[in-house]
């Protein structure tokens, strides 16, 4: 029993001078930050919207960064409703999530592919994608995952191998969990949707949950993944008081806190008190 | 005795981003710095305006609350000291947030500092967010939206109004529609003329 302990949970593994802020900031709805600075007819901002947008984001981040103390390596900007910088959101996550590589193929939903796109801009970016994406080394048979295999059997005993085998075989059944934090409204199940390429619905307007739900989801990309929404916080400091002790539960519990915030909005004194939490809980 | 210049003080507070300095230059015609995404207002920015029966009023635009850690120590002295001269306050947040906890907070720590005589006013701005388009408030989904926007509202902060929780007055507007500021900046002005509010409107009457 205690080898399959030492799989979960996962903040038992590390020791102390290893340890990883496994929290991913996302500031959604950059979108929204320049009125007017969105080119629908490509679904991404202006030329001088794209410079203000990430001047402003690095506005927002050094501010969460440097109250919080925690790295600007963790914080990523991107819409989720215009599915714009994914691939930006996508790498932070794979990065900061323990056992990331399990999200490696993951493909977010593709920006070209929202109403309102100009037919030709969407057949010239599908093209485009294609052309690169063949152009990048073609894999000849077999995955990255039996090539390293084959590189460690010259170097490890075959006992040891099906050993590392076994224990990486356990690892990659175990789907990776993310819990999503925010405030109500900020786009939460939105992102979940856009950035694992899945299809949960969105809540009503105006019903907030008030109990973490969670779903184990098949990801198109392959294997599976298991997300956690948290009942939004900063509602009422009753609400929040109550929370507090079901949002440490379940962030120990996982491979990745996702906290969302709005980048369109200036009050951010909240998401910081939360950071600071999610901080001590998951360190 | 000492003569104030001024017939009253009108406070405008409320969070980071809420759209202070964009009300009041929609009231008022003020050119005040507005910003999406920068922290524009960071000392009380004062004013003193001429009212309609040619008195002085003085308005108060305050740097917002809940921007960062830090802010509430920094503006606590602000705070302080012009809500313990503001005759009327006026508390402004937007339709399309439903996160209190801040305003809550405010109101615990600095209602205290308010005159008994002074006015409370919660201004609901960017109605357009939940109500497209508004100009006047006509259709039942529109009356229902306002309704449950300010029922929502109530349930939040009036435990924390403490006995203004009677005389506290929910005002719903949008300035990028330029609905119902008329009837804001009569309300604010304590105009003693008679006034049309046909096409305007006051909470008390939605309620």
């Amino acid at each position: 029993m205690k080898f399959f302990d030492r799989f979960r949970p996962p903040r038992d593994r590390l020791s102390p001078g290893e340890s990883q802020l496994r929290l991913v900031v996302g500031l959604n709805r950059v979108d929204e930050v320049i009125p007017g600075g969105w080119n629908s007819a490509i679904n991404l901002p202006t030329d001088d919207a794209a410079v203000q947008i990430d001047r402003k984001c690095a506005d927002i981040k050094r501010l969460i960064a440097s109250g919080c103390g925690i790295s600007e390596t963790h914080i990523e900007h991107y819409s989720a409703l215009k599915r714009y910088r994914l691939e930006n959101l996508l790498n932070c996550v794979i990065r900061n999530c323990y056992a990331g590589f399990k999200l490696s193929d993951v493909q977010p939903k593709h920006f070209e592919d929202v109403d309102g796109v100009n037919p030709d801009a969407r057949k010239f970016t599908k093209e485009e994608r294609r052309r690169r994406l063949e152009k990048s080394a073609p894999r000849v048979g077999g995955s990255a995952r039996d090539e390293v295999f084959a590189d460690l059997s010259k170097v490890v005993s075959v006992g040891d191998l099906r050993l590392i085998e076994q224990r990486f075989n356990q690892e990659m059944e175990r789907p990776p969990t993310v819990a999503v934090i925010g405030q109500a409204g900020v786009g939460k199940t939105t992102t979940v949707n856009a950035l694992f390429s899945v299809e949960w619905k969105t809540s009503a307007i105006g019903v907030g949950t008030h109990v973490p739900q969670g779903r184990t989801v098949a990801l198109p990309s392959g294997g599976q993944i298991s997300v956690t929404d948290l009942p939004g916080y900063g509602r009422s400091i009753k609400e929040d008081e109550t929370y507090e002790r079901m949002y440490h539960d379940v962030m120990t519990d996982c491979d990745l806190v996702l906290l969302i915030v709005q980048a369109d909005r200036g009050d951010f004194a909240d998401d910081q008190e939360m950071i600071l939490k999610i901080k001590e809980w998951m360190s | 005795m000492r003569l104030s210049f001024h017939r009253h003080t009108v406070v405008f507070a409320g969070k980071r981003g809420v759209g202070k300095s964009s009300t009041l230059n929609s009231l008022f015609g003020f050119s005040l710095a507005t910003d999406a995404a920068v922290e524009c207002t960071l000392t009380p920015a004062v004013r003193s305006i001429a009212s309609a029966d040619s008195s002085r009023l003085r308005v108060v635009d305050m740097p917002g609350i809940a921007a960062n850690l830090t802010s509430a120590r920094r503006f606590h002295s602000f705070y302080r000291h012009w809500l313990s001269r503001a005759d009327i306050l006026v508390w402004i947040t937007q339709a399309d947030v439903r996160a209190y906890k801040k305003d809550q907070q405010f109101f615990l720590d600095y209602l205290q500092f308010l005159k008994p005589s002074s006015q409370l006013m919660v201004a609901i701005g960017k109605f357009d967010t939940l109500c497209p388009g508004i100009t006047e408030l006509q259709t039942p989904e529109q009356i229902a939206i306002v309704k449950s926007k300010i029922a929502d509202l109530r349930q939040q902060l009036d435990p924390y109004l403490g006995r203004r929780v009677d005389s506290v007055r929910y005002h719903p507007y949008s300035v990028f529609m330029g609905w119902n500021i008329g009837s804001l900046r009569e309300a604010v002005a304590l105009s003693e003329q008679p006034t049309n509010r046909t096409a305007d409107l006051h909470s008390h009457e939605v309620l």
